[in-house]
């Protein structure tokens, strides 16, 4: 093994940084949003609703996310084609980030339910007792309140998905670690332990990043104000 | 021979001086109660006494048992915590344990008994904190502060310590628990144990202290018995320290 | 939907749930006793080892699973060898099975989470109650066994719980290092005459039972370890 050659993987892999960045934005942005709606149906007063909510989280949970891809990458369209609709326009980056979407969107629902609930329900009350609506009392006293409480497991769901992106190039598509895997194979894998330690390295200074940046969301937030208690 | 001896103990937490040269000797059988106002290192004194803080200076002695605090083994500490007992002010049972196996507890890992003769010491002495068989088996969350802090009575008694040290234990009791606190306490005063009381409860002081320390800044203000402490001081910050408590428990 | 090539695969596939089991068994069995070491050592602020395993803790959380059993697959064979050749020996690395590199790589994973997970854990155990131990004249290792441990683990438990269902779902990654677990069995078996949604429809029944069932003994655990976790101070 030649660690001194490690440094010199990184100009390569990272021409693919930008595909890893575009799976994680947009998967992040398309799990808030399906966590957003899967977390009011989860606090919904209709038991069936709330049961739907539910289920579909710990469902979200218990599946790996290998298998999540492998249903909708090579399952879906089976089933699609059966009904007569031809899935093979779609692209590969299109599947990961519908997986990685809805994996995490379970979490960010657990999430955004938690933090609702820690929020003080004082808080709600009070807001009426000045003549506020629900939306009003959300948008103004409720929503900042738990944001602040859901910061840092916001950061750990971004993270987790992030590392997760790693698992793109199992359907192809060439993000870090498929350009790891293209490098390695165009030297016979002579090289390949080194290429993917860099990718690991990458990763790890990308985690570190997040981390900071969490934390600093965190202080900025809460600066100045009372942290409520997340549970 | 003196029960406990304290000698020139200081002690500071990063530049906060908190105990500048206190000595003190108690004899076999006294119950001392040390006064004085918040931050006046009365409970770090009491803390010295068992390492729980180990002072920057000065000495301790235990029946006879004396350890040096600037150098110090780490058997001496534990054969000094074996002659002494604690009762802490948020009671600190195990959490982990039911109320009877905190009894226990000591007895089997520390005085190696079987568990057999230890449970029934541990039941014996819980009766006589007025913890009966239907409460053996709960655990610390699941009782009231005032059994709580019974419990941790009966916890350090069943030790048979040489010196038992009170570290203000009814003061994060409900007001109505502290009565019954303070009985348990004076029967095991009774009993002739030798006791170091740290708190703020002038009339306890009054009825059950052979001696009572006033401490402020550090240091030790005046001693004496209670009748002459409480109701003569000589020195003005005792005086006034007692008024400012009589008149905000009036 | 081809159920007789369904019930022709599920056998096979639940004959790879042990193999499934041996490596997150494994892995949790020696991970958490080494995590529940780095918690204990970084709380000790043991200088110098202390700041090294802080950053292997950054490391192996820092880095995707996947490239964790890709690197360990890879360096593992070479350290073997040569750790051979210095004690006088050649061995065969080609021998030795695909799952001890995808364990070793999980133990390393596991080992950083939970020591996060005991650390905290550890440091929200009331300081009261070692001194509480001391008074009573416990050792330290007493005070730690007897004590500490039990109040630590009570509080650790739900997260570990959590831990261990993400480590089961992970050693479906397993399948890239050639080991015949359940995803790699699924997908063989799958492959001949394309019975993809078949067989992954069954696998992921298979893991989400055993997610349920952990979750349940797990949450069984939690609530009974519940009426001594926290002192309850007034």
């Amino acid at each position: 093994m030649n660690l001194a050659a490690i440094p010199s993987y990184f100009p390569k892999l990272m021409t693919a940084f930008p595909v890893t960045i575009r799976i994680t934005v947009e998967s992040v942005i398309f799990s808030l949003l399906i966590g957003a709606l899967v977390s009011v149906g989860s606090l919904s007063k209709n038991k069936a609703i709330a049961g739907i909510a539910k289920g579909y989280i710990a469902f979200m949970r218990g599946i790996p996310t290998l298998i999540l891809i492998f249903l909708l990458y090579l399952g879906l369209p089976q089933v699609m084609k059966r009904i007569g609709i031809n899935m093979q326009g779609i692209s590969t980056i299109t599947y990961i980030i519908a997986t990685l979407s809805l994996s995490t969107s379970a979490n960010m629902a657990e999430m955004m339910r938690a933090s609702y609930l820690a929020v003080n329900k004082g808080q709600l009350e009070a807001a009426y007792s000045v003549g506020m609506t629900f939306r009003t009392a959300f948008r103004r006293i409720i929503f900042p309140q738990a944001f602040g409480i859901a910061i840092p497991t916001l950061g750990n769901n971004i993270i987790m998905m992030f590392k997760e992106t790693s698992l793109a190039f199992t359907v192809g598509v060439i993000d870090l670690l498929g350009k790891g895997r293209a490098i390695s194979s165009a030297s016979y894998g002579s090289n390949r332990l080194e290429v993917y330690i860099a990718c690991g390295i990458i990763f790890w200074l990308c985690v570190l990043i997040l981390e900071r940046v969490t934390k600093f969301t965190e202080n900025i937030y809460t600066r100045g104000r009372k942290q409520a208690t997340a549970k | 021979m003196a029960k406990v001896e304290l000698t020139n103990i200081h002690k500071s937490f990063g530049d906060n001086h908190i105990l500048k040269g206190v000595d003190m000797s108690i004899e076999e059988g006294e119950v001392v109660v040390i006064l004085g106002p918040s931050g006046s290192g009365k409970t770090t004194l009491l803390r010295t006494i068992n390492f729980l803080d180990a002072a920057d200076e000065g000495s301790v002695s235990v029946s006879g048992f004396k350890v040096d605090c600037k150098k110090h083994r780490k058997s001496e500490i534990i054969e000094l915590r074996r002659k002494t007992a604690m009762v802490f002010q948020n009671y600190n049972l195990f959490a982990n344990k039911t109320i009877l196996e905190n009894v226990m507890e000591a007895l089997v890992t520390v005085k190696k008994y079987n568990k057999k003769d230890a449970e029934k010491a541990a039941i014996e002495i819980l009766a006589k904190v007025g913890l009966g068989e239907d409460r053996l088996h709960f655990y610390p969350s699941q009782l009231s502060g005032g059994q709580q802090q019974r419990a941790g009575i009966a916890r350090a008694l069943i030790l048979n310590p040489d010196v038992i040290l009170f570290d203000e234990p009814t003061s994060a009791l409900d007001p109505e628990l502290v009565g019954e606190v303070l009985q348990t306490i004076k029967a095991v005063a009774q009993t002739g144990i030798t006791m170091i009381v740290v708190t703020h409860e002038i009339a306890f002081a009054k009825e059950v202290a052979s001696r009572v320390i006033f401490m402020e800044g550090g240091k030790i203000v005046e001693q004496g018995p209670p009748e002459e402490i409480l109701v003569h001081p000589q020195e003005a910050r005792t005086k006034e320290f007692l008024n400012r408590i009589i008149n905000t428990n009036a | 939907m081809d159920f007789p090539f369904m019930l022709q695969a599920l056998p096979e596939i639940i004959k790879a749930i042990p193999v499934t089991f041996f490596m997150a068994v494994a892995a949790t069995a020696v991970g958490w006793i080494l995590g529940l070491f780095i918690a204990l050592i970084r709380r000790a602020k043991t200088p110098g080892i202390s700041q090294v395993l802080a950053v292997f803790v950054s490391f192996m959380r820092g880095v995707p699973l996947v490239i964790l059993l890709y690197i360990a697959y890879y360096a593992l064979p070479t350290m073997i060898y040569s750790y051979g050749l210095s004690i006088g020996r050649e061995i065969d690395v080609s021998g030795v099975p695909a799952i001890l590199y995808a364990i070793t790589a999980l133990v390393l994973d596991q080992a950083a989470y939970s020591s996060e997970i005991f650390r905290s854990a550890l440091g929200s155990v009331d300081e009261g109650q070692l001194e509480a131990a001391y008074s009573v004249g416990m050792t330290k290792t007493q005070a730690m066994i007897r004590i500490i441990l039990p109040q630590a683990f009570a509080v650790a438990v739900p997260n570990l719980g959590g831990l261990f269902v993400g480590l089961v779902k992970g050693t479906s990654l397993a399948y890239y290092v050639g080991v015949y677990e359940i995803t790699a069995t699924a997908q063989l078996l799958a492959l001949p005459k394309l019975n993809y949604i078949e067989a992954y429809i069954m696998t992921t029944v298979i893991y989400e039972v055993i997610s349920i069932i952990f979750n349940k003994v797990f949450n069984v655990a939690e609530n009974s370890l519940k009426r001594f976790r926290g002192v309850a101070t007034a």
